[in-house]
């Protein structure tokens, strides 16, 4: 009796936990997935600490411009050195565009050299959803009290052209900036742009 | 007296570097009017986004450059169709796309010689994506004649919102959503579907279709907000879409709104 008591109590947090949604100023919902090593990552294991997640599907047009020109791994540099905790997170289904073995992530990532701290693979899509994540590209970051404090895209423009990075006011940055100066995220809601996520 | 032109899409013809699209121009005559016409033809399968993309994609740009003595006095973007995958819903336009301009010139035929650049900056989709970026340079004079839509559009009519309608209707602000009140007066019955297309992206969830009772002489259709709504605007701007069946074909007949928000 005891037993089925627990297993049933498992199984109310199991489904609370992923009826989650998540909310600008709320706590960020935790999850765990494995990275393309096989190493799982809970987002708790990093509390305390400020995190980005970034949606990623390499093949995308919209993923493609910001690794080839190289922004996002600049970004990724940059405010992991200091001490930033930058989680690209694949929703991609088994069969879609975007959904590679662990091989072909790790070979693409070094490619690129991305400088993210873990790739991580969500093929069910439960933690894409329980985001509310719509395209790659689509940032969050949430900041050292495990609060989501900006959702949306990583930038003003909305194109697949390179050579508009540059002219472009890019929104994680900004955030990232004043979440680290203690400062409130002035703006914490854009609308993303980029492929759909392939769930 | 000014002379009206409307312009749709396309006398040259423009390949993507993937040939799935190609955008061609087209001068629309008949006893009433004259227009220019853009009009992208796709590849089976692909589309290409609305002014408001919905959940995915980009919206589609359309630019032009014009000679001095032209400017355009409105464009007309036909009714898109929804597309659903996983909860995610997007907008545009499948198979093919035709877009109507109206032009102002004092004399046509004063600029026939003169150089018109149209550039389109849009994404089309199938499984995956591949960008849409085409610039069309041509001379009014050249350009084909039609006297009839259906002489380049493939399906029966196209399908362009009704604007300045009569229909009566209120928005308003509530917790989670935005209701929106529309009196049965004046607008088509036995329809069987309602959906809201909003002009602006991030504030409304996208959806194929909205939730509504009829209560005494009114429709109240359920517009929620998005997860991550990034304001409230004043106005409330789109397309209501009412699907309807006829002769066991489903029709849309879609009338374009904009209403203050009461908040």
């Amino acid at each position: 009796m005891k037993t089925i008591s627990i297993l049933f109590l498992s199984f109310l947090i199991m489904n609370f936990a992923f009826a989650q949604s998540a909310e600008i100023n709320a706590k960020a919902p935790n999850f765990s997935l494995k990275d393309s090593n096989g190493k799982e990552h809970s987002l708790s294991d990093f509390e305390g600490k400020t995190v980005v997640l970034e949606w990623i599907n390499y093949d995308c047009p919209f993923v493609k411009k910001h690794y080839d020109s190289g922004n996002m791994q600049s970004l990724q540099e940059k405010y992991t050195q200091k001490g930033v905790i930058w989680l690209a997170i694949c929703s991609s289904a088994k069969g879609k565009q975007g959904h590679f073995s662990n091989d072909e992530i790790n070979k693409r990532s070094k490619e690129h050299n991305a400088k993210f701290t873990a790739y991580l693979i969500d093929e069910d899509g439960k933690v894409g959803k329980m985001y509310g994540a719509k395209t790659t590209p689509h940032m969050y970051v949430i900041n050292s009290k495990g609060n989501l404090v900006y959702a949306g895209a990583i930038d003003d423009i909305k194109s697949t052209d390179k050579d508009d990075i540059k002219k472009a006011k890019n929104y994680v940055a900004k955030a990232l900036d004043e979440v680290l100066s203690d400062k409130e995220v002035t703006t914490k809601t854009t609308t993303p742009y980029g492929c759909s996520v392939k769930y | 007296m000014k002379f009206i032109l409307i312009i749709i899409l396309s006398f040259t013809k423009i390949l993507s570097p993937q040939s799935k699209a190609v955008a061609e121009i087209f001068l629309f005559q008949n006893q009433e009017k004259s227009q220019i016409i853009l009009k992208v033809n796709l590849e089976k399968g692909w589309h290409l986004y609305w002014r408001n993309s919905g959940d995915a994609g980009i919206p589609t740009e359309i630019k032009w450059e014009l000679p001095e003595g032209i400017s355009i006095s409105n464009s007309l973007w036909p009714v898109p169709k929804a597309f659903e995958s996983e909860g995610l819903v997007s907008y545009g336009y499948e198979n093919e796309a035709i877009f109507l301009f109206d032009f102002i010139t004092n004399d046509v035929n004063d600029i026939s010689k003169e150089t018109v650049s149209c550039k389109i900056n849009s994404l089309i989709c199938k499984e995956v994506c591949i960008p849409f970026d085409t610039m069309i340079v041509f001379n009014l004079s050249d350009i084909k004649t039609i006297k009839n839509f259906s002489e380049i559009f493939h399906h029966n009519e196209i399908n362009f919102p009704i604007n300045n309608s009569s229909i009566k209707l209120n928005a308003s602000l509530q917790s989670d959503k935005i209701l929106l009140e529309v009196i049965k007066d004046n607008l088509i019955e036995n329809f069987n579907k309602i959906s809201f297309f909003p002009y602006e992206n991030g504030v409304i969830k996208n959806a194929m279709y909205n939730n509504f009772v009829i209560k005494d002489n009114k429709y109240l259709i359920d517009l929620y907000l998005d997860q991550f709504k990034t304001h409230i605007p004043p106005k409330l701007e789109g397309l209501l879409i009412l699907t309807f069946e006829e002769n066991k074909i489903l029709n849309k007949k879609a009338y374009e709104i904009s209403v203050d928000l009461i908040q």
